[in-house]
This record gives structure tokens, C-alpha cells and sequence, in this order.
């Protein structure tokens, strides 16, 4: 009887122990989270991302810029992206931008050099920790740069609250 | 004497071990549960192989418009005025479990040419080397004199691309991508990938199945690589809810 007892326990132990490394190994990704995640390269930190909000798409008609999210499950970060999409070789530029009543504060990133235009390479900022915080994305490209960043808030090139 | 002795080591062993499965439990606990979180919005897949997933799509208050380039199928839902100006839903196959995007056109009517302003992405299936993928959006149009609107509007999509993911590397991305491409399963494809020093990749073929000749297996792995789909997909657009 007293042994039994004993066996149910160790099971109980074993079992949870086991449950609970696997949950880790298959489920965590990136390798930092929320606030750990502050200022680093998503790139970097394999942060997996989704959209957050609507694509905004430049006032060249093809460029776009969007907010990333990686989930509370993953990185629990957000940061914005812009691609130049115009055709040609163009600075660019993006903020994100939070805090505040009017997202005061920004993560920000303006290419030293015009970058080729391209559906597949893109510039980002680097992240603010918490993907549940409020945010707006905003992007710019241009012939002449650097492109001088925090971008203004502005329903022309930025995303709407996401 | 003897007895009670063991009595207490067997009283302290017990305890041990409730102190030692509480912690475990608690660390069980504490792990992330959610598979479908962990995985960057993935959904379940259609169990039908080369159809695209049943997803659920806008209302349609038009006569869904469709039309079929470069093997990509994309169908107008939808189309209203809205506050800003117009909204246009639609829905897309996408050939693998890239990131599929649409670049809208621009939208014409009489003498009018409206650049597209956003796009909402409203549903999604991922491809997954069984079925394609499926995609569906609102693309919104800015549109300051509304009531001057005139039928039929002139709306298409130009191209759809797969940027590259911030968790994958180029090669990676090229990976997930063949890995997830309907196509490339059938065709048995296998390939290697190497990143060039300005970020690019080139990819060499490696093998391929019996269904396909090695022209075509190469044109699909440019495809995967390239993560550019050119339309246009193109439609008259003749009616619109208010």
C-alpha cells in the first residue's frame, strides 16, 4: 500500500517532467522574448512574424510598409517594415512608432545606401518588446537620402493603429 | 524502535516526492501549450491534394469575378464604397507556404486613376506540399469624390510575391517554400541552395521525378527561388454596394 503510493509519484513526476520539456522544445521559438527582445534584430533572433493591422502601401503606388508581430507564444515583439517596390534603386526608411497618446516613441531604420527594388528584401527596425502594444507603422522612399528618421505620423505613409 | 525508524524515512521519502511532482507539475504548466500560436497564424490544411483549402470567404455582393495566370486563381469577391472610398475584396491561390502578397494595380474609371492605398488580409490557408494555399484580402482605394463614381471601375492585381520571413535565412526561406510547394512534390524536386554575398541565392538543381522533364523542373524551381508571380490579373468591375 505505502509503496503504491510511492509509484503513482514517481509516474506523476516522470510524466510532467517529460510534458513539460517537450512543450519547450517543439512550441518556443526565437531566441529572446518580449522584454529581452528590445532593440534586437528580429532577423537575428529568429523571431517568427506575422502582420499586424493592414499593409500600407507608399504614395509611389507600389512600395509598402507594414507592422510585423511575433506572438506572446514566440518573441512577444513587434517592428515595421518597408519594401521599395518602385522600380529603382531608392533610400528607405521605416519607424515604429509607440507610447504616448500620439506614439511618441519610435524604433527606427533609414538605409546609408539606395537599395534595389525588390518584392523580397525589405528594411526593418529592430523591435520593441510586447506585441500587444499600440503602434503605427510608417515608411518612405526616395530618390535622395539618408532618409531622415523618427518618421512623422502621417495617414499618407503610415499604417493605421495596429 | 526499528520500525519507527522506517516509519520516518518513508514519511520524509513521500514528502519528497509530493515537493518533486509539485514542481514538475508547475513546470509543465509554465511551458508554452499553444501549437497554433507558436506557429505564426498556420491553420489546419483542406484534406483535398492539389485543390486549394476550403476557406471561407467575403459575402459576395457581386458575381464573383475570377481569372486564372501563371497558374494563380484570383477571384473578386467583393466591392463597396466605404467612407474613405472603395474596398475590393478578394481571394488568391497561393503554390507554396510563402508569405503570398498581391500588388494592386491601379484603378481606373472615365478619366480617373486611383493608386491603391492598403490592403487588410482577412483569411488565410497555408499550402503545405498536399494542397495550395489560399489567401483572401480587402484592397482599399482612396477615393475623395465619391459620388462622381462611375461603372464599370478597372481594377487589377500586377504581380504576387513572397518576401523573405525575418525568422529564415534566404536559403531557409527557399527551403520552407519547396518543401510546402504542391508542384515540387510531384515533381520530386530537390535542390540545393547557397547565399551570395549580396544576400541572394542561387539555387542548382539536384534531382527530380519521372513526371517531369528537367526544363520544367528547373522553370519551378525558378519559380520557388524567384518568390515572383507576374500577372496581371485583370476586371471590369460593374457593380458596387453602397
Amino acid at each position: 500500500m505505502r509503496f503504491r503510493y510511492v509509484r503513482i509519484l514517481l509516474a506523476l513526476t516522470l510524466v510532467f517532467t517529460w510534458l513539460g520539456f517537450r512543450s519547450y522544445s517543439v512550441l518556443a521559438a526565437g531566441l529572446c522574448k518580449n522584454i529581452t527582445c528590445e532593440g534586437l534584430n528580429p532577423s537575428t533572433m529568429q523571431c517568427p512574424a506575422i502582420r499586424s493591422g493592414s499593409l500600407k502601401i507608399l504614395p509611389d503606388g507600389l512600395s509598402t510598409v507594414e507592422t510585423r508581430k511575433s506572438g506572446t507564444a514566440d518573441c512577444d515583439a513587434k517592428w515595421a517594415r518597408t519594401f521599395n517596390k518602385s522600380g529603382g534603386n531608392r533610400y528607405a526608411a521605416a519607424s515604429l512608432r509607440y507610447g504616448c497618446s500620439n506614439y511618441c516613441y519610435s524604433k527606427n531604420v533609414s538605409s546609408p545606401n539606395p537599395i534595389a527594388s525588390s518584392s523580397t528584401v525589405g528594411v526593418y527596425t529592430p523591435m520593441h518588446a510586447y506585441a500587444a502594444t499600440p503602434t503605427r507603422s510608417c515608411g518612405d522612399v526616395d530618390v535622395t537620402g539618408p532618409i531622415p528618421v523618427p518618421l512623422y505620423i502621417a495617414n499618407n505613409w503610415c499604417t493605421g493603429a495596429n | 524502535m526499528k520500525t519507527k525508524k522506517n516509519g520516518l524515512i518513508f514519511t520524509i521519502l513521500i514528502g519528497l516526492l509530493v515537493l518533486l511532482t509539485a514542481t514538475s507539475i508547475g513546470f509543465y504548466i509554465s511551458r508554452p501549450q499553444s501549437m497554433v500560436a507558436a506557429n505564426s497564424g498556420a491553420e489546419s490544411q483542406s484534406a483535398y491534394p492539389g485543390k486549394p483549402a476550403n476557406i471561407p470567404t467575403h459575402q459576395p455582393s457581386i458575381k464573383v469575378l475570377s481569372q486564372t495566370v501563371n497558374e494563380i486563381t484570383v477571384e473578386v469577391t467583393s466591392a463597396k464604397i466605404i467612407s474613405t472610398g472603395i474596398e475590393i475584396g478578394i481571394c488568391y491561390t497561393t503554390l507554396d507556404g510563402g508569405e503570398w502578397y498581391p500588388t494592386p494595380g491601379h484603378l481606373f474609371y472615365s478619366t480617373y486613376e486611383i493608386y491603391p492605398d492598403e490592403i487588410e488580409f482577412t483569411a488565410e490557408k497555408l499550402a503545405d506540399g498536399n494542397n495550395l494555399g489560399k489567401r483572401c484580402a480587402l484592397v482599399r482605394y482612396r477615393i475623395d469624390d465619391i459620388p462622381n463614381l462611375t461603372t464599370p471601375i478597372q481594377f487589377s492585381i500586377m504581380d504576387m510575391y513572397a518576401p523573405q520571413r525575418e525568422m529564415y535565412s534566404a536559403c531557409q526561406e527557399f527551403q520552407q517554400r519547396l518543401d510546402t510547394s504542391p508542384k515540387a512534390k510531384a515533381y520530386g524536386l530537390k535542390a540545393n541552395c547557397t547565399e551570395n554575398s549580396d544576400g541572394s541565392i542561387s539555387v542548382a538543381l539536384m534531382d527530380y521525378g519521372k513526371s517531369a522533364t528537367k526544363e520544367k523542373a528547373k522553370e519551378v524551381l525558378d519559380g520557388i527561388a524567384n518568390g515572383v508571380v507576374i500577372g496581371p490579373w485583370e476586371f471590369a468591375i460593374t457593380v458596387i454596394e453602397k
